[in-house]
């Protein structure tokens, strides 16, 4: 696709660049169309020179914006497909825990985040819930907004 | 002390305890002191161990605990005993690899890296 993009950039200005050495070559003309003074060979050189340089430049940046693009569209494109990767991964991982199974906890995957939200019934399902979404989300910010709604009526800590 | 880690003894707040031919383990205290954390989920009755990456959860008089999402059978069911979740001490070497010897007569506990 970039070499595409830059094959058809180089034809159009190889195109400007010719009618840029016509343009040179027709300098200085009086209003009947004949030269007042007939460009010199240099003149025409140093037309040359710059229509070929500018194309190159032009070429050059034209090259340039069809990389970045396609930068861009590739980077969007993994965004897209971690999103889609991570959500359900972290959901399964939830799921999977005996702890957690059952939970309202919905995940939002976002660029290089993934948020959790619903609610819990205590503070230690609240840290698993972030723990796990860590551990299968390796690289992501873990945003946690999950509440802490209540459930068994607090007991002394065991383990 | 009863308990070691690379030969370095642990502070661990109760001794190992002998039931059916089982060694158990007094859960927090231990992975305290290897430097784990031990979580108390009061509405399920499940301890969760947090060491390193690994998550692991041991619900109360079940067999079945839960390592990294992955269900494991314990030798028996993980039981509560003076405020701590008691499990076999076989489960720091079937479910986390850790090395493990228990000398019965000494009463004497020995973890070691895993392999």
């Amino acid at each position: 696709m970039k070499t595409t993009q830059s094959q058809h950039w180089t034809k159009w200005l190889g195109t400007g660049a010719i009618l840029l050495v016509g343009v040179a070559g027709c300098a200085d003309r009086n209003k009947n169309g004949q030269p007042d003074s007939p460009a010199t060979s240099g003149q025409i050189n140093n037309a040359v020179e710059n229509a070929g340089e500018a194309a190159t430049n032009v070429a050059s940046k034209a090259g340039q914006a069809a990389s970045n693009a396609a930068d861009s569209f590739g980077n969007a494109a993994k965004n897209l497909d971690d999103a889609a990767t991570i959500t359900p991964k972290v959901k399964t991982a939830l799921g999977n825990s005996p702890v957690l199974k059952g939970s309202n906890i919905d995940v939002d995957t976002t660029d290089q985040s993934v948020t959790l939200t619903g609610s819990v019934k205590n503070a230690a399902q609240s840290k698993l819930a972030e723990a796990t979404a860590k551990k299968n989300a390796p690289g992501y910010k873990i945003v946690n907004k999950i509440k802490v709604s209540g459930g068994a009526s607090p007991v002394k800590k065991k383990s | 002390m009863p308990y070691t880690f690379e030969d370095a003894p642990l502070e661990v707040s109760a001794e190992p305890q002998i039931k059916d031919g089982i060694t158990w383990v007094p859960l927090r205290s231990l992975a305290q002191a290897m430097g784990a954390n031990v979580d108390w989920d009061p509405d399920n009755r499940v301890a969760i161990l947090y060491l390193g990456e690994r998550i692991a959860t041991f619900t109360i008089n079940n067999a079945t605990a839960n390592v990294d999402g992955q269900e494991i059978t314990l030798r028996a069911a993980p039981y509560l005993d003076n405020g701590d979740t008691w499990v076999p001490a076989r489960f720091f070497q079937d479910a986390l690899g850790f090395g493990l010897q228990v000398d019965r007569e000494r009463n004497l506990v020995q973890f070691s890296n895993p392999a």
